[in-house]
């Protein structure tokens, strides 16, 4: 026979065989998480991946009505600031959008104090978890059902945790005993998610062999295969909000496992650009790039300053993306942002840097002194005021490989070579 | 004119001998290392054969449009039109035709049975066949997808045409969405399009094809041979160094096989530098790659890797981990218990450690603070003292560092403000500045700083924020909302300090975005009211 024709009758007879047979047991788990406060690309260079609306166009697209449960293992933000207060709130804000149903309420989370967790478990449509923090102070619950699922969510910093909300957490394996103790007399799944590392979720594994799954956290992309620890399966979603996780239980264990890079194909969600466009605007309504804490510096002279004595180095600036650097932002709608707006302006953490397009136009966008360093004493008496040679490490700053993870110094030195 | 002879560029061949390129198809390289293994044989008839069923610049397609209606064929035939002319575009030399029998054919079905890769039904099927009468890429479509059966959508017909094409063009599939070749058995709604590095190799698998044809027609051996590739070592595992300290790899690439290898190496992250390597090795040809980990903005336990795509047909793509730990050179521990230090009439003290990795010895040479009034101080003599350090998993340890303090003065406003530190050291290189922050709390503070209701429907709903000062009690006499669709009250938290105040939503407001406030009257005569903001969009 030939293999076109045998191909063609095999489809046939599986379908005839399986038409009608999935398994009602069969189960998503799309696994989101580790935000650390990226909630979208700055739109200043690209490709780059992730962030929030993203996300949730991925979730919907891998949603199976009904057989679906999106999880999220928290980490929103790493410091505990205005905006912080604000993106976390966008974030829980966005997950309800996709019914998530359980979050993982961790150290990152409890630093924004008591308060916080109540505005976050409403906005998420109340999915916050913590095993061994529920019955306390926060409105948080020890673990949630989700279709054959038992969720719980922990973090081993506990110490922090207590000091943070001036309460007493569980011990780590208590909390997960009762994670699997409850599991099992409801005849569900344990599911854990955890702020630990592999190392830490390997030793829980060991230690609680009846949970099937653990997501942990770490410093990296997904794994490209769920590692195993007797019938333990340990994922993460890796970092920054970059990828959703799918893996499906089907009865018996966990299969067909995979990642999903969040790039630029992602079209934005309409209703979490609606969230996102909200969130950017209590940014910019309570002016948090003015609060930016500010050191004293030299004072500051602008681009146009140097152009006199250095016409060519001005003209090789003038024609590169530094020198319209702030314009960029402005398109994209995160021109009030202190988290953009610092790497695309002089100065934004000094005293006598940027403060508005109105108040300081010379200071917008990347100009000399964004690497030369103030330079305002420099442009009254070069000779006597020279400034010091700045090489690669001036670009780092801004040029991380979050902001720019095309970066290669050689290759943009030459578009700015002077 | 101007096409033809682009067409002629593309058809002519490299000299030497043919090396198929990382990134085309296992079936393309088998049906390549066929025609090559019926050439050894002396089989000249089941060469040609093999060798005409590799993609040319002809693409004949028949669209068997069985099983549909008018007025999808008409939907049909205009989405995957325009899918030929983003191959067109990209591949200007290529010549689409649609035919009564064609070398791609495309059916369609009402559904199809799951696979593997999905909990419901499969979206589409690829067959490829090395036989004369069959089409070289059939592809079977399902009208209805998932278990919902969901109708195909325009972006699943304009992608399986982009793929099936690809597929003929000898391209392998991509485990990244938004290439060409990724495609999902579930819902996936997103335009994939073609790179300039898949139209490139497409093109040169048409010119390995073009002469392949030519050497078997001309009963020329066409002296394909398979590279086989061997790396050292298979994972990273290097040994912890501290943070911007040097991390030098080197990967150790030989070519075992016969044939030319041809491969490049892709990192999942930037914390990889690469440096330059030979691309393509001869036979028994071996190279070193030297690779530098960025260890200056990447601290911690990382576990990342490196991917190597390559032409030999039993690894097209070998993944090699790095696992390693890089140590931060310092960090910061707080003397305080709350999370925020709280500043009262007399001011307030800070007390932190810079402790220092073992590896780190850099002094500090000037300090500073800014967003509070603060004066800093940093002891000469360094502290000692022993610490354990969980998010390294290390346990308690004589360790080493600076004691940094810091009086806040009396007159900042209430609220909650970020106190930056900044430390200027000795250390020549990545270290000359360090920063450090802390929350300074001054009076009666609500957390979060306002109720943010986020989209609500014209329905009731409530919300709360804490009015916390520890450690110093205070009472609430009143509260009072600015606006008549919010309600405002009290309810206690922490006896004295805290209290939670709630907002209730009436739902009886008009749709739109809107900002009111709530004033909170306490007993404090420093802060004899605390407004708090109110937001939310009324859907």
């Amino acid at each position: 026979m030939k293999p076109i024709v045998w191909l063609a009758a095999s489809i046939v007879l599986l379908y005839s065989v399986t038409n009608g047979m999935i398994a009602p047991e069969r189960h998503v788990l799309l696994i989101a998480g580790a935000e650390e406060g990226y909630l979208s690309p700055c739109g200043c260079v690209k490709p780059m991946s992730g962030g929030l609306r993203r996300r949730i166009t991925a979730i919907r697209q891998l949603f199976v009505p009904h057989k679906t449960t999106v999880i999220e293992t928290g980490g929103f933000v790493k410091s505990s600031g205005r905006q912080d207060e604000m993106k976390a709130e966008a974030i829980a804000e966005t997950m309800k959008l996709v019914n998530v149903a359980a979050i993982n309420y961790g150290l990152e989370e409890a630093r924004l104090g008591a308060g916080m967790a109540a505005s976050l478990d409403r906005l998420s449509g109340e999915a916050l978890v913590a095993t061994g923090l529920a019955g306390g102070a926060i409105p948080v619950k020890k673990f949630k059902p989700s279709g054959p699922f038992l969720i719980g969510g922990i973090d081993p910093r506990t110490d922090q945790i207590a000091a943070a909300l001036n309460t007493k957490p569980e011990a780590v394996d208590e909390s997960v005993r009762a994670l699997t103790d409850e599991a099992k007399a409801s005849k569900l799944v344990p599911v854990l998610m955890t702020r630990g590392d592999y190392e830490s979720a390997e030793a829980l594994a060991k230690k609680h062999p009846a949970l099937r799954l653990i997501v942990c956290a770490a410093k990296s992309s997904p794994y490209e295969a769920p590692r195993k620890v007797g019938d333990t399966l340990i994922v993460t979603p890796g970092e920054h909000a970059k990828y959703v996780l799918r893996i499906e239980w089907d009865g018996k264990g966990f299969t067909a496992y995979r990642f999903i890079d969040l790039g630029p194909e992602f079209a934005d969600d309409k209703e979490a650009q609606a969230v996102y466009t909200a969130y950017l605007a209590r940014v910019t309504r309570e002016d948090l790039l003015s609060m930016v804490p500010r050191s004293d510096t030299d004072a500051f002279a602008g681009s146009a300053a140097c152009a006199p004595c250095h016409a060519a180095e001005t003209r090789v600036w003038k024609d590169s993306l530094h020198s319209h650097a702030l314009a960029t932002l402005e398109k994209e709608g995160h021109d009030r942002d202190p988290d953009c707006v610092q790497c695309h302006v002089v100065g934004l953490r000094s005293v006598q840097g940027f403060k508005s397009r109105m108040e300081t136009p010379r200071l917008s966008d990347v100009g000399c002194e964004s690497c030369h360093g103030p330079s305002k004493l420099h442009s009254m008496n070069p000779t006597k005021n020279k400034l010091p040679m700045v090489g690669k490490e001036s670009c780092m700053p801004c040029h991380t490989t979050e902001n720019s993870p095309t970066f290669d110094f050689d290759t943009y030195w030459a578009k700015i070579k002077h | 004119m101007i096409i033809a002879l682009a067409a002629l560029v593309f058809q002519t061949q490299e000299p030497g001998p043919i090396v198929l390129p990382p990134g085309s198809s296992p079936e393309f390289q088998a049906m390549v290392y066929a025609v090559q293994a019926a050439v050894d044989t002396g089989d000249w008839a089941a060469a040609k054969r093999l060798a005409d069923r590799l993609p040319t610049l002809e693409v004949s397609i028949q669209w068997d449009e069985q099983g549909l209606t008018e007025n999808q064929k008409l939907f049909f035939r205009q989405t995957r039109d325009v899918a030929v002319t983003v191959w067109k575009t990209s591949f200007p030399t290529l010549d689409v035709k649609f035919v009564p029998k064609g070398r791609i054919k495309i059916g369609f079905v009402p559904t199809l049975p799951p696979n593997n890769e999905t909990i419901g039904p499969a979206a589409a099927v690829y067959l490829t066949s090395p036989d004369a009468g069959d089409p070289v890429v059939e592809g079977v479509w399902a009208l209805f997808r998932t278990e919902q059966k969901r109708p195909i959508d325009k972006f699943e017909i304009r992608n399986e045409t982009l793929y099936a094409i690809g597929a003929y063009l000898g391209l392998a599939r991509q485990v990244r969405t938004g290439n060409l070749m990724f495609r999902s058995e579930e819902p996936y709604l997103v335009e994939n399009n073609i790179t300039l590095g898949d139209s490139r190799l497409a093109q040169k698998n048409v010119a390995i094809a073009d002469r392949v044809r030519k050497d078997v027609a001309a009963k020329k051996d066409p002296g394909i041979a398979s590279p086989q590739i061997s790396i050292n070592p298979a994972k990273f595992e290097p040994k912890p160094v501290g943070q911007a300290e040097q991390m030098l790899l080197s990967l150790q690439i030989t070519n075992q096989g016969k044939g030319v290898l041809d491969y490049r190496l892709v990192p999942d992250c930037g914390c990889f530098i690469i440096g330059i390597y030979k691309e393509k090795l001869g036979p028994g040809e071996t190279t070193v790659v030297p690779i530098l980990i960025n260890t200056r903005e990447f601290t911690g336990k990382l576990t990342k890797a490196l991917f190597l795509y390559s032409n030999d047909p039993y690894f097209p793509i070998k993944r090699i981990p790095l696992e390693t730990t890089v140590r931060p050179a310092y960090r910061f521990v707080d003397q305080m218990k709350e999370t925020s230090l709280i500043v009262d009439e007399n001011g307030a003290k800070f007390e932190t450690i810079l402790v220092l990795d073992e590896s780190k010895s850099f002094k500090i040479t000037k300090s500073s603070v800014s967003g509070v009034s603060a004066r800093v101080s940093v002891d000469d003599k360094m502290w000692e003292g022993v610490l354990d350090w969980p998010e390294m998993g290390e346990g308690p340890k004589m360790r080493k560092g600076y004691r940094i303090s810091a009086l806040v003065a009396t007159g900042i406003p209430p609220g909650r403000l970020s106190m930056q530190f900044e430390f200027e050291t000795d250390d020549p290189d990545y270290f000359k500045r360090i920063h450090h922050s802390v929350f300074v709390q001054k009076g009666i503070v609500a957390v979060p700083l306002s109720i943010y209701f986020g989209s609500i429907p014209q329905q009731p709903a409530r919300a709360s924020v804490v009015l916390t000062r520890p450690g110093r009690p205070y009472k609430i006499l009143k509260v009072e909302s600015d606006i008549e669709f919010i309600k405002a009250s009290v309810e206690p938290y922490h006896p004295n300090t805290e209290y939670k105040i709630v907002a209730v939503f009436t739902g009886k407001a008009p749709l739109g975005h809107f900002v009111s406030r709530i004033k909170v009257h306490t007993d404090d005569p420093t802060q004899p009211i605390v407004e708090i903001g109110v937001e939310g969009t009324v859907k």
